[in-house]
């Protein structure tokens, strides 16, 4: 969750949706390759299995 | 294309081995990453935690006395990387202790209380300090009552409050993915100041205030193409 409120899932398949926690309804947002970490600030964090040695910071728009 | 492709503007290193094939799935939370070991049978380090910067990370090892296998279920930080891991431990003559245990940011144990016959299989701990879990009471499951639970703690092990999820009202469980089927995993986080879950099986969201009271359960609906019917992550900050 970002500090703005977002919530987001990532789904098998690393399909990224942004849930409204009003009605339920997760749009998705991306289908990245990288998997979803977490959340700093308004950034998300991912990372790439095949480069496990850092972790990429992401603007949230 | 990838949304790392379009929008990365910084990168911070990890630890070479910290994760990758092989290893349990990272959670990061409050500036750290943190990681566990789901089974071990010997006093080895089963916990890290990274603060994202640092050179290197804080190992721990949760080894209760007489254990002969620890399991750690889940470890959840606040911000000024203090931690809490829920954990099974299991003596010679298999009998179960589900312990919750706190640790400085040293990563040494200085608390840790049972729960038995709850356990508490996530957590999740919040600035205020107290520590909210989400788990199964395992007394209740035996007579087909309602066992999922929402159960808060103050730090020295005192029952704080209860809350059931929908979802344990009359749901046939799946297998979660570790067990081939294909549910994701419930999850428990900090979301402000309230605690939120996600149940995995009935894709339900539930928030619950400090004080303890429900302000929000919603069914989430999935995007119709996902690869599978389950969120396998689900993050908070």
């Amino acid at each position: 969750m970002t500090d703005d409120g977002g919530v987001f899932l990532q789904l098998a398949g690393f399909s990224l949706c942004k849930l409204d926690t009003a009605s339920g309804a997760c749009g998705t947002v991306d289908a990245p390759e990288e998997i979803l970490l977490g959340a700093s600030g308004n950034d998300l964090l991912l990372y790439n299995s095949l480069a496990p040695t850092q972790v990429d910071w992401v603007h949230q728009q | 294309m990838s949304l790392a492709d379009r929008l990365v503007f910084k990168s911070t290193e990890f630890p070479d081995g910290l994760v990758g094939v092989g290893k349990a799935f990272p959670r990061m939370e409050n500036g750290v990453v943190l990681m566990h070991e789901a089974y071990t049978k010997s006093a080895v380090p089963n916990v890290v935690i990274l603060p994202l910067g640092a050179k290197a990370p804080i190992s721990a090892s949760l080894w209760p006395p007489d254990s002969v296998v620890v399991s750690v279920f889940d470890l959840s930080a606040r911000r000024d990387h203090t931690a809490v891991a829920v954990t099974q431990a299991v003596n010679a003559s298999e009998q179960r202790a589900w312990l919750t245990m706190s640790l400085d940011a040293s990563g040494k144990v200085v608390s840790q209380f049972r729960t038995n016959p709850y356990a508490a299989l996530h957590v999740a701990v919040n600035d205020a300090g107290n520590i909210w879990t989400l788990g199964v009471d395992y007394d209740a499951k035996g007579h087909k009552a309602d066992y999922n639970i929402l159960r808060e703690y103050s730090q020295d092990g005192r029952i704080l409050t209860t809350a059931l999820p929908r979802s344990s009202f009359a749901t046939s469980l799946e297998p979660a993915t570790n067990k081939g089927g294909l549910t994701g995993r419930n999850l428990l986080r900090a979301h402000g100041p309230n605690m939120a879950a996600f149940m995995a099986q009935t894709h339900e969201w539930i928030e619950v205030s400090p004080a303890g009271r429900v302000i929000s359960r919603v069914k989430v609906q999935l995007p119709s193409r996902a690869g599978y019917r389950a969120p396998v992550r689900w993050w908070l900050r």
